[in-house]
């Protein structure tokens, strides 16, 4: 390294002015000697800066005064664990002065205390040995060392107790009963008042008056309350006025005053909450909050069990006992009504769960504070709730019944909340916001795409979809919804590529195996209605490897088989489906509808025959079924243009079967047996509304008979001769119809149901009407008179 | 939200776990002991549960709408009030003139020599 050359100011003299001047020469630095060192070290501990003293003699090497330097360094370390009173910070200086002269009695003794202040009674009882052991000679360390032995076990026997001399034994002995469970009877006044005088509370100190009155408690003497009350202890420590008021309280307590005993105990809390007996104020207001719940006061329960809770609130039962007190009281506020009151229990509930460690997952509470909220219209706070829910969605998958399409609808409300609260945007910003802070969060991201789609944002949305897979490729949830919106755009191709990375992603997944199904099955569906049955074939036969138990999958390849006149495969398929779902009575209606469809009635029959056979079928088989011959055995339009529109290539694909151009009496025979036999099964009255909900509007030349049964037999259903007279006028039975229709409005007026009754005058108008029939769907779609 | 409260499957007398099908069934034996021309109201409340259970859709709806139970709460006992006097409270006051609750110790200083 190159030395810098030092310049001269241009008008800087070549000689120091206070040489030229003849100034004596400044003085010449002290040679620095382990004395002068020594020295400095001494000067900076004088001066209270023991740190800076330790700092300089440590470095000092002395072999000569070795003795002297470490027991001032020891001294230092002394002064700066005691200089300004005994605190946590204090116990490794202490340890160094013991470690440096470990023979010094005060050194150890000094130890001792700092560790009895914080409990370590072990390690204390260990130091104060040694200081007995180096010679220790200090008034009163004997009842110390005796109080430090008794606090870590109260039955030790003070004779065994290094440095606990006969005296000290003797000034101990009235507490020595207190500790060892005597009897009250021993626990006199005069033991008390003997401990009080030999520990030299001659003078009425605070600690003698307090035990006085503990003396008078002790005899169940009636006078220790208001002695204790009559006690002025503004002005001393804080840990002697705590246990007064809290004698108070027990004295008070013993009276059966318990409002004084709650007041006394809660002054004593404010001045020291660590007084073990604190567990009375938990007691006495789970005492009284049960109390009233016991006569059905929930309300009064969780207040009180709340003031509990905020005094005591690490006490978890009393937690637990709010917690349940408030839900409780929530709930007869709904059952009133009242859901802002209970809007408020639950926010009470969700704080008390907080506190409580182990309280469990606040899920169930925070979902009902928001509905709370939502029926209160606070929707901001709803908003906020459902968010706070979302955010306890586990990492893993539960068994608790709460799905994804759960946490969907949870994710939605948050939207919708802050839509009803005038800030549509602010889920999009909140979820902006939260992803910024955390980019990486996949599940916040996902939050976000769903507030944009909600807001109507779906290109947004598929960008923000496109951006969270590129950084999380395995994020199934992202993959559905990009399905979701492949499917909704027609983007039948993508959605099936986008489904086989998910599968990819989670190849047991059930929920994707059953998506991936279901997107085939769509493409197979849109595939059959343009005839294409070979290529739909296929389709199904690679979705049922995704879910190979779904019998209605193998029933839509037995449909293509039909359709591609492969009567033995598609025989084969159904045998299959009923293998599958051979103790649920949808599978043989299903198959049932196959054979029907066919007009293979002997198949049909047989397939009935099983179910009966196994005791399988409910009697929605007879009444679905049924109907579905009824419907089939309409004849079928005839609309030449279809085969133009797909196509010659496609004809040879066209069902085996030909047109029927008139009714099949043979289907409207077999439906009207199986909605006979659904009937006997009964209750008449329930089959009869069931086949005509299920019937439908478009369905009165099958309903119509049902629908005259079902008023023979219930004349008062004014819901019956509303659907009469809506068949009726969809079968141009004008007058019979508006007949049936007057009927109906009478019985509902009579029966209060104003909004029936003019639905039923507003039918009775329409059907007049030549086009009724054509807009009937519409108007039922519309009225939705069904009675299932 | 109505201002009145009914969980659909205490309408139907059904709990959260039932089937499409337990409650296919529970409704039409609640609407056969509550027949519409006899109690058109309680029909209607009957209707009101069904709608919002039948498909698996709308019971997502309902289900989120259903108030849901606190997990169950341990069984919690308090005992009774504690009168007794406790030790160490009596250690506490003896502690009060002691070297544990002193605050100077200026007097154990020792004087330093080099």
């Amino acid at each position: 390294m190159s030395k810098k050359r030092k310049h001269r100011k241009p008008n800087q003299p070549l000689v120091p002015r206070a040489l030229q001047s003849g100034a004596p020469p400044p003085p010449q630095p002290r040679p620095l000697t382990p004395d002068t060192l020594a020295q400095d070290g001494l000067r900076v501990f004088k001066a209270g800066r023991y740190a800076e003293a330790i700092g300089i003699w440590e470095k000092l090497d002395w072999p000569d005064r070795r003795v002297s330097l470490t027991a001032a360094i020891a001294e230092a370390h002394f002064r700066l664990a005691v200089g300004n009173g005994i605190s946590a910070d204090t116990l490794p200086h202490l340890e160094q002065a013991t470690g440096l002269v470990p023979a010094d009695p005060i050194y150890a003794y000094y130890l001792g205390l700092a560790l009895h202040r914080q409990g370590k009674l072990v390690e204390a009882l260990s130091a104060y040995q040694r200081a007995i052991a180096n010679g220790l000679a200090r008034p009163g360390s004997g009842v110390v060392i005796a109080l430090a032995a008794l606090e870590l076990d109260p039955n030790t026997d003070l004779t065994t107790v290094p440095g606990v001399s006969p005296q000290d034994r003797q000034t101990l002995d009235p507490a020595i009963c207190f500790l060892q469970g005597k009897p009250r009877e021993e626990q006199s006044q005069s033991l008390l008042s003997g401990l009080a005088e030999r520990l030299k509370l001659t003078q009425p100190s605070p600690a003698r008056l307090v035990l006085d009155g503990l003396a008078l408690l002790a005899e169940d003497k009636p006078e220790a309350r208001q002695y204790l009350v009559g006690l002025d202890g503004k002005t001393w420590p804080r840990n002697v006025n705590a246990v007064r008021w809290y004698y108070i309280g027990v004295a008070a307590a013993r009276q059966d005053d318990l409002v004084l005993a709650l007041d006394a105990w809660k002054q004593a809390r404010n001045l020291d909450p660590k007084l073990v007996g604190l567990r009375n104020l938990s007691i006495l207001y789970a005492r009284w909050s049960m109390s009233h719940s016991e006569t059905g006061d929930w309300a009064g329960a969780a207040r009180l069990a709340l003031d509990g809770h905020k005094l005591m609130p690490s006490d978890s039962a009393l937690g637990t006992l709010a917690l349940n007190a408030l839900d409780r009281a929530a709930r007869e506020a709904v059952k009133a009504g009242d859901w802002a009151a209970a809007a408020k229990y639950w926010a009470d509930a969700r704080e008390v769960l907080s506190a409580l460690s182990g309280g469990g997952t606040p899920r169930p509470i925070l979902h009902n504070l928001a509905l709370a909220y939502e029926a209160s219209q606070l929707w901001e706070p709803a908003a906020q709730a459902w968010r706070a829910m979302l955010r306890t969605k586990p990492r893993k998958k539960t068994l608790d019944g709460f799905s994804d399409d759960h946490w969907t609808w949870v994710r939605q409300r948050v939207i919708e909340c802050y839509k009803q609260a005038g800030r549509p945007d602010e889920a999009i910003t909140i979820f902006k916001q939260a992803l910024k802070a955390n980019p990486d969060d996949a599940d916040m991201q996902f939050d976000l795409v769903s507030a944009l789609l909600s807001n109507g944002q779906e290109q947004a949305a598929y960008s923000e979809l496109q951006r969270l897979l590129q950084k999380h490729p395995h994020h199934v949830e992202a993959m559905l919804m990009l399905v979701e919106l492949q499917t909704r755009r027609g983007q039948w191709y993508a959605a099936e590529m986008t489904m086989r990375q998910a599968i990819e992603a989670e190849p047991d997944n059930d929920r994707v195996r059953r998506r991936m199904a279901d997107v085939l099955k769509e493409r197979a569906g849109n595939l059959m209605n343009s005839r294409n049955n070979a290529a739909a074939r296929d389709l199904y036969e690679q979705a049922l490897k995704y879910v190979p138990d779904d019998y209605n999958l193998v029933l839509d390849l037995a449909r293509t088989e039909f359709n591609l006149r492969h009567v033995d495969k598609a025989r084969e398929h159904i045998e299959r489906a009923l293998e599958l779902g051979k103790d649920k009575s949808d599978a043989y209606e299903q198959a049932f509808i196959c054979w029907v469809i066919e007009r293979k009635f002997d198949e049909a029959r047989a397939v009935q025959q099983r179910g009966e056979a196994g005791g399988k079928l409910t009697p929605d088989f007879y009444i679905h079924t049924g109907i579905e011959c009824l419907m089939h055995a309409a004849p079928e339009p005839d609309l030449p243009e279809l085969d133009f529109l797909f196509g010659v290539g496609r004809r040879a694909a066209k069902p085996a079967r030909g047109r029927r151009a008139a009714r099949s009496h043979e289907l409207d025979a077999l439906g009207r047996q199986l909605l006979d036999q659904a009937i006997a099964l009964g209750p008449e009255v329930d089959v009869l509304r069931h086949i005509i909900s299920e019937v439908g509007p478009d369905g009165a030349e099958v309903g119509l008979p049902y629908a005259q049964r079902l008023v023979k037999v219930a004349p008062e259903d004014a819901m019956a001769w509303m659907m009469l007279g809506v068949y009726l006028g969809a079968e141009r039975q004008v007058k019979e119809g508006q007949e049936a229709l007057r009927q109906a409005a009478r019985l509902a007026r009579k029966q209060g149901n104003h909004d029936l009754a003019r639905d039923a005058d507003g039918m009775r108008r329409a059907i007049a009407d030549p086009f009724f029939s054509m807009s009937l769907r519409m108007a039922m779609n519309e009225y939705g008179y069904d009675f299932d | 939200m109505t201002d009145t409260y009914e969980n659909p499957y205490v309408v139907l007398g059904l709990t959260r776990t039932a089937t499409l099908d337990e409650i296919k069934k529970a409704y039409f034996l609640q609407v056969r002991q509550h027949p519409p021309e006899r109690e058109p109201d309680a029909f209607k409340r009957i209707r009101a549960a069904y709608d919002q259970l039948k498909t698996p859709e709308k019971r997502i709806e309902a289900d989120m709408r259903v108030l849901e139970d606190l997990p169950p709460a341990r069984a919690v006992r308090f005992p009774d009030l504690d009168l007794t006097i406790h030790a160490e409270d009596v250690l506490s006051l003896l502690k009060t003139n002691t070297d544990l609750t002193r605050t100077n110790f200026r007097d154990d200083f020792r004087e330093v020599r080099l």
